[in-house]
């Protein structure tokens, strides 16, 4: 009975819990393709619900290729800085020239360049190995 | 640095708004979401970092948005998201 009630309004698990459009408003706040979105925030979703993707296959599969694709942490961590450089842009824009070190985190950090191509191998490897 | 940039402002907001107290909210939440994805990849739990990495990149990006522009509007919104009636869904 509550589970039927709670279909009625919609809030069966899984469903998104607020409207907010996340691409939407990466592309508002100047984020100005895709790759990001695609490469980050679908990744990270990934991991949040522990899908296939997530799994180290890498311990079941004898593939040296796959125990090789793990994410490192300075990938991780340049994401990170980079998060952080736009939370600080965003308080120098309430507190104007008190917080304006965003660009000195910008300029010091490197972001892991082949993150797509990682994660293309290792979801080709994975598709390969269930297909056998 | 944010700390010592905390204090050039004598630690405190005369007459703080709701935007004041929203934004020192969420740089206190982005710097301890920053501490738990160091601590994981310092450890070596990397992938288990990327669930808190994702909250992080949405909490950034609702901040960025939230400032960028209509940014009464935004914040007006940001917290009707969270209101009793869309809680927990």
């Amino acid at each position: 009975m509550k589970l039927a009630r709670a279909k009625a309004r919609g809030l069966c698990g899984g469903e998104e819990w607020t409207d907010t459009n996340l691409l939407d408003r990466m592309k508002d706040v100047g984020f100005k393709d895709r790759d990001y979105f695609d490469y980050c925030i679908k990744l990270t979703y990934a991991y949040s619900h522990i899908n296939a993707t997530s799994l180290i296959w890498g311990e079941v599969y004898d593939d040296p290729r796959l125990s090789n694709q793990k994410f490192t942490p300075e990938a991780i961590y340049g994401v990170t800085a980079q998060m952080l450089g736009h939370v600080i842009k965003a308080l120098n824009c309430k507190f104007t020239d008190h917080f304006t070190e965003y660009n000195d985190i910008w300029n010091q950090i490197k972001v892991d360049k082949d993150i797509r191509t990682k994660m293309e191998k290792v979801k080709n490897t994975f598709d390969k190995n269930i297909v056998t | 640095m944010l700390d010592s940039e905390f204090e050039a402002m004598g630690r405190s907001i005369p007459n703080a708004t709701i935007l004041d107290k929203y934004l020192v909210a969420s740089i206190y939440k982005a710097v301890r979401l920053t501490n738990a994805i160091n601590t994981l990849c310092d450890s070596g739990i990397t992938d288990e970092a990327l669930p808190i990495l994702r909250s992080l990149i949405e909490h950034t990006i609702n901040m960025c948005w939230i400032t960028n522009k209509d940014t009464s509007a935004r914040l007006r919104q940001y917290i009707n998201d969270l209101g009793t009636g869309a809680f927990g869904k």
